[in-house]
């Protein structure tokens, strides 16, 4: 009895210092970083990168706060892409979703059929660029915001959602004589908002943190029009390249590193959400893809 | 001829009665067919000599003639590798390790404890690979970076990073593990906490210790999910992960032997705007979108076979 005990003891210390060290790993690189974008250039020169800086400053902030500064049109156009982005593919979705929902809609097995394979195979890149390139889209926000409007797993989510409200709802407004876009609208879309909630953070996460389209649908000239994560890139790969567009070199490191806390710091602050939503989205995937 | 009327007549009144349902699946669809079926169809670029004035319908056909210089050339193989080799060391420890760590969260039974790590395991999975990029830069910088710092205070040689390509297996590997582990692990912690807690009971009495319970109890219960997850991964060992790669490496060619692949090499010929090279990067992207098609399609019906739902 004794020897059980004690070996569940052991086990249990193991537990908690294991994991503990774990979490200490998933939690400092942010707090790297947000020392970094604190640390003076000289303390980053004479003490490179260090978790204990000799001297504190507020020189990268005032940087990308300063006028002029090319982090405020970034983090705008971010900004713009995200909420243009999740109010095309929120209205895409949601409508798809629901009709798609309706036994009556005749085809309903062909339209999932086409949103099913377009999970499993993709176009070509280049054939994209050039389809992009024909429709004159380059250098467009829509380039960034349109394309990605029905992600079919985010339609399949709400799909299930829908099918899972009982019908007798729909036969009584329709007594009533109101059309499918309204009993959607007024009765349907109130009782799935938990799972609009959970595709609409989908859609805020992945355009806030979208960059590779960005970078091969805008060029140079339009480098005011391109997200945060873009310019960051930038910033970042000139130390890991040795090249890049020139100016870069003397960035103060705090300045980079300040750019990272900016471009991450909506992404924690809507965490506490995003951890809730995103795990209904998970579980209702799974129970039915 | 009257019943074929009649038909038509009764699909004219579905149609009518359910106008607004096809309006409202209308944007949806269009988007879907514009730009997700739309680069199905221009998969026919792989078959012509493409010239941008003549557009790419308008290109000469040339047949399989890209697809033999991409094999014949034998530059897709070190790409293929690649992929392979970065997928397998993925799937060894990336598949292992969120069972590992789902069981130990299960054991622990301080609530506050046990939610502060879930809380920081799942936050890598919501920042992109350009953050993580920052981070990692941090740690292997070569002459500030803290990894070079440690290694010289310990009286070693400083390591250049992004010059080594064979470093990069590991931290690729490594990476992915620090940004996936704690959001995989969220379905194997579903199924652990979904085993009945009356099986643990009986294993008590019958004095199993913990270690006993979990081999004898908790893995056999979770064993269908394990299932379907290794096989979905091995599904996906064909797709290499773009964002990754190219938001840590960019357009590092020191690095190129480990981490070219064929998704990162179709970019970097779209963005360099080298049209005489389309052809050829989208045979390359159809042969990948192919081969993964087929190894999720047998993963899928792989797991229907054992009674579990796919992702279909």
């Amino acid at each position: 009895m004794r020897k059980r005990s004690s070996s569940a003891k052991a086990f249990t210390v193991f537990n908690y210092s294991f994991l503990s060290v774990l979490g200490i790993c998933f939690v400092l690189p942010y707090v790297l970083i947000l020392v970094m974008s604190f640390t003076s250039t000289q303390s980053y020169y004479h003490k490179g990168y260090s978790l204990f800086p000799e001297s504190l400053t507020l020189e990268g902030y005032k940087m990308i706060f300063g006028k002029g500064s090319e982090i405020y049109t970034a983090f705008f156009n971010t900004v713009v892409i995200t909420v243009l982005g999740t109010v095309i593919g929120l209205f895409c979705t949601v409508l798809a979703a629901y009709a798609l929902s309706r036994k009556r809609l005749a085809g309903r097995k062909f339209f999932n059929g086409l949103i099913v394979f377009a999970m499993l195979f993709s176009g070509g890149l280049i054939p994209s660029f050039l389809l992009i390139a024909a429709l004159n889209m380059l250098n467009t926000y829509w380039s960034i915001v349109v394309p990605g409007a029905l992600t079919p797993w985010y339609c399949i989510l709400v799909r299930t959602y829908f099918t899972n409200i009982p019908d007798s709802l729909e036969e009584s407004a329709r007594m009533d004589g109101a059309n499918d876009f309204l009993i959607m609208l007024k009765i349907y879309l109130p009782l799935a908002l938990p799972v609009v909630a959970t595709v609409s953070l989908y859609f805020i996460v992945g355009f806030w943190n979208q960059w590779s389209a960005s970078v091969l649908y805008f060029d140079g000239m339009h480098r005011n029009m391109m997200p945060i994560a873009v310019i960051l890139r930038e910033y970042i790969q000139y130390n890991t390249q040795g090249s890049g567009s020139g100016g870069t070199a003397t960035l103060p490191v705090s300045m980079k590193m300040a750019t990272v806390v900016v471009a991450t710091l909506p992404i924690v602050c809507i965490y506490p959400f995003l951890q809730k939503f995103f795990i209904n989205g998970l579980m209702v995937g799974s129970v039915k893809g | 001829m009257n019943i074929k009327k009649n038909k038509l007549k009764k699909l004219g009144i579905t149609l009518k009665n359910n106008v607004w349902l096809y309006l409202m699946l209308l944007p949806g669809m269009a988007v879907l067919l514009l730009f997700t079926y739309g680069p199905m169809v221009g998969y026919y670029l792989a078959f012509v000599d493409y010239k941008a004035r003549l557009g790419i319908f308008g290109s000469p056909f040339v047949g399989f003639l890209w697809f033999k210089a991409l094999f014949d050339g034998g530059f897709i193989w070190e790409m293929v590798l690649n992929t392979l080799k970065i997928s397998l060391l993925k799937l060894v420890l990336c598949f292992c390790a969120p069972i590992v760590f789902a069981l130990l969260i299960n054991e622990v039974k301080n609530k506050l404890f046990k939610s502060t790590i879930q809380c920081v395991s799942y936050l890598p999975n919501f920042i992109s690979w350009i953050i993580v990029s920052g981070m990692i830069l941090i740690l292997l910088d070569t002459d500030e970076g803290l990894i070079n710092r440690f290694i010289v205070l310990c009286g070693g040689e400083k390591v250049s990073w992004y010059s080594e390509p064979g470093k990069w297996y590991g931290i690729l590997t490594i990476s992915h593990l620090w940004k996936n582990m704690g959001w995989s692990s969220i379905m194997f912690l579903a199924a652990v906490t979904a085993v009945d807690s009356e099986l643990y009971e009986a294993a008590e009495l019958d004095g199993a210790n913990r270690l006993k319970q979990i081999w004898h109890i908790t893995l056999p219960g979770i064993m269908p999910t394990i299932t379907i997850v290794f096989i979905l991964s091995v599904g996906k060992i064909f797709t290499d992960d773009f964002e990754q790669i190219y938001g840590l490496v960019g357009e590092n060619d020191i690095l190129g032997e480990t981490t070219n692949v064929i998704s990162t090499w179709v970019y970097k010929l779209a963005n360099s705007g080298a049209a005489s090279s389309y052809a050829l990067g989208t045979a390359a992207s159809l042969v990948q979108s192919l081969v993964s098609l087929l190894l999720i399609v047998v993963a899928n019906l792989t797991t229907k076979k054992l009674g579990q739902d796919g992702i279909m």
